[in-house]
């Protein structure tokens, strides 16, 4: 059983592999022909020496590596010369909502006739939700790559491919045909009202801030707050992230097991799925709602090596459906990475953290946010040439307060709906707490080596930062497993 | 049916009614009046955005800033829970100054839209025309006095020289905002108006552009301060080195909300004091 499991493990780490090759370098057919050739040798040895399991193994991952080079020769390649138009009128469906920036709002445009979608740049003036059909003329133009503040270049065009987005359009002259009823729309007006009882409820920035814990609602924070939450290594509590979808897990399955537990699971599923869809977050929040599933259901089940190859295996559909993820999605990466934190960690911390802290709520949220965080940061240092050195005491005073404030600001959202002087009332105490998370992002921003800048540097050192990681997570798992078995 | 616990209740319900106590008390102290106009300069980026805050709470904002930056700024000069203002006055049509209307009255009850120009009307908010003449009564004896522009005027002028430019009085203290205007127009108002332009704190027109602040303009206004309101290196430049050479040749103390955020006059109506965010 354990041998199938291995099995199992390295094809998948092999078709990822495959796959982020691929996505850098091209792999030519003698190559794959050669890798084919040696995994059927090590195969075949592998019956020979009936004893070695590392050949099978070996032949695994190689196997894994070839359908990961074959899936992604599939991929059609982007033909940015499409977007050299110039000057241009199309027709088409709004295939995102809004998000706002200061000047201009942008969304996803998918014109008739063309398989990419476009991302759009308008003035503010005008409102569109998903679904409307509109006529825009503008000027047509590519995604150029720039340099990003900490001197890096940014991939513009590979951010926009992995959503399927070609090129840019600024919209000189926009029309609305056709309103785009459909079944989500009461859905959409439903979070737009609920998003504005919490705003008329609480000033900004608590206000923005509240949406973005509760929806992950991505507009309108402030330039300056946002970098800070970056600094302090809290940016993930503004997204929508397997931790509040596996709060509203919670909630839904809490409120419909009177009605049996196979109804209370496709109610949960549903109710999940409409929210995910609501949020506006797209497929990255799809993917990050399932990871979060798996996790809550690994914790609860206490077999994180199982739930760890579930994860592995549910990454690896994710990346085989949209190869483009697996490299260019940093917010993919890090829910990945994170979620084999949360399911990793506490076999890890668990025997070191007990000794001193006596409580089990800080003892566990302690675990959990030492393990997102070592799986993290390497992966973030690399990405982003950034490391938060504040983001563990930050993490650990600012998360426990997520999941009140969640609660707290769905209760306010829905008090809203029904009366905004009684949300007014309700709103002071969550504003103090709001309040005083925004203080201590600013406090933790404000330290002198709050975030320092490594810069660039070769992929193998992250290799070297992993290794160690990997191996202790295995160990420690493989201990707690041990000890698991023998209470038993 | 669990028997309720009537002994706790009580505690839970005495507990509550303290705490709304309190917040009651609190929305009373709050908006109890004062003896002070207070008139801040928000620190909203590029743009123009100003609140004014009478004795008894009258709230009148000329020009929202260009986005939702108005919102946390506002929100830092007004106490939490007081979400609504009584006018908003749209000075011209350039989104610098209108931008975050949409977002005000998303956020904040507001109770009338005023302007000269009636393009800049938000269908969703009550509007009210002003033209040179009007008297905009905000109670306690502050006035605001519309100077420009005249019913006639306004459908022939361009964008900036349409700036809706008045001066609020209260007791002895006078300022005197000019939104976009250009030189040209500054010099048309000090043939009309003369002497009655000078002030205590004049906005600088125009983010201090070179096109603005005409030398013999700031030499009849005279203000003591001179407030700038431009965002942290904007790309226009403003305000430019030669704008602020000619305010300072009138003797105007200058204050930039690029360099000190958001800036608050308060005055009873005889003595005026500022203080700044930074």
């Amino acid at each position: 059983m354990i041998f199938a499991r291995h099995i199992f493990f390295f094809s998948l780490t092999g078709i990822l592999f495959g796959l982020a090759v691929t996505n850098w370098h091209s792999v030519n057919l003698a190559l794959g022909l050669t890798l084919f050739f040696l995994g059927l040798a090590l195969f075949g040895l592998g019956f020979y020496y009936q004893k070695s399991k590392w050949l099978f193994l070996l032949s695994a991952l190689l196997g894994g590596l070839i359908f990961g080079f074959w899936r992604s020769s599939l991929l059609v390649s982007l033909d940015y010369t499409r977007c050299d138009i110039g000057e241009i009128t199309l027709q088409g469906q709004v295939k995102s909502e809004s998000t706002d920036g200061d000047f201009y709002q942008r969304l996803n445009f998918q014109a008739d006739q063309w398989s990419e979608k476009i991302l759009v740049s308008l003035p503010r003036d005008q409102e569109f939700k998903y679904g409307d059909r509109l006529i825009i003329s503008g000027l047509l133009r590519r995604p150029s790559n720039f340099m990003t503040d900490q001197g890096r270049e940014f991939d513009y065009q590979r951010y926009l491919a992995k959503d399927n987005v070609l090129c840019l359009l600024t919209a000189k002259q926009v029309q609305k045909i056709d309103d785009g009823n459909n079944l989500v729309t009461p859905f959409f007006k439903l979070k737009t009202n609920f998003l504005l009882a919490i705003s008329r409820a609480l000033p900004e920035p608590e206000s923005t801030l509240l949406g973005g814990l509760v929806l992950g609602a991505k507009s309108g924070l402030d330039q300056d707050l946002k970098q800070a939450y970056t600094k302090v290594g809290l940016s993930h509590i503004l997204v929508l992230s397997g931790y509040n979808i596996s709060l509203v897990a919670a909630a839904l399955t809490g409120v419909s097991l009177i009605f049996g537990s196979v109804l209370s699971f496709i109610f949960t599923t549903l109710g999940l799925a409409i929210f995910v869809f609501v949020s506006g977050g797209g497929a990255a929040a799809v993917r990050a709602g399932i990871m979060g599933v798996i996790a809550v259901l690994a914790r609860s089940l206490g077999r994180p090596n199982k739930a760890g190859l579930v994860l592995l295996l549910t990454a690896t559909i994710m990346v085989l459906l949209n190869p483009r993820l697996l490299n260019f999605d940093l917010g993919f990466q890090l829910s990945f990475l994170a979620t084999m934190g949360i399911v990793y960690g506490p076999a890890m911390f668990k025997p070191r953290v007990e000794r001193i802290l006596k409580s089990n709520f800080w003892s566990e949220t302690l675990v959990t946010t030492l393990g997102a965080l070592v799986f993290t940061w390497p992966w973030l240092a690399y990405a982003t040439g950034q490391v938060s050195l504040v983001a563990l005491p930050a993490n650990l005073l600012v998360v426990p307060l997520v999941s009140p404030l969640m609660w707290a600001g769905l209760a306010l959202g829905a008090l809203g709906l029904v009366s905004s002087f009684l949300a007014l009332l309700f709103a002071w105490p969550i504003h103090l707490v709001l309040s005083l998370q925004i203080y201590l992002v600013w406090f933790f921003a404000a330290w002198p080596l709050a975030e320092i800048s490594l810069g660039q540097f070769s992929f193998l050192w992250l290799l070297i930062f992993y290794g160690p990681i990997i191996y202790w997570a295995i160990r420690a798992n493989k201990k707690s497993n041990q000890l698991a078995r023998a209470i038993k | 049916m669990p028997r309720i616990n009537w002994k706790i209740w009580r505690w839970y319900l005495l507990l509550i009614f303290i705490f709304m106590t309190t917040i009651l008390w609190s929305l009373i102290w709050v908006k109890k009046p004062t003896n002070y106009l207070q008139i801040s300069y928000l620190d909203i980026g590029q743009g123009d955005a100003i609140l004014i805050d009478t004795p008894h709470h009258r709230q009148l904002l000329i020009d929202t800033g260009p986005n939702r930056r108005l919102l946390t700024s506002l929100s830092s000069v007004l106490p939490f829970f007081d979400r609504s203002l009584d006018l908003a006055l749209i000075t011209h049509q350039d989104l610098d100054h209108r931008g975050g209307l949409k977002d005000l009255i998303k956020n904040y009850q507001v109770d009338y839209e005023v302007a000269s120009d009636k393009n800049v009307a938000l269908p969703d908010l009550a509007f009210i025309p002003i033209y040179r003449g009007t008297k905009i009564d905000l109670g306690d004896g502050v006035i605001f006095e519309i100077l420009s522009p005249s019913a006639r005027e306004v459908e022939n002028l361009a964008s900036n020289d349409g700036s809706v430019t008045g001066i609020l009085s209260y007791g002895q203290t006078k300022f005197l905002f000019t939104a976009d205007l250009p030189s040209s127009r500054e010099r048309y108002l000090v043939n009309q108006f003369g002497s009655k332009l000078k002030v205590d704190v004049l906005k600088v027109s125009h983010h201090g552009s070179k096109g603005s602040s005409d030398l013999g303009f700031l030499q009849v206004v005279k203000p003591t301060y001179a407030v700038i309101s431009a965002g942290q290196n904007n790309r226009y430049g403003h305000p430019t080195t030669e704008t602020l050479d000619r305010i300072k040749s009138v003797g105007a103390e200058i204050l930039r909300t690029d360099q000190s955020g958001t800036i608050q006059f308060r005055t009873d109506g005889q003595e005026l004091s500022f203080s700044s965010a930074k």
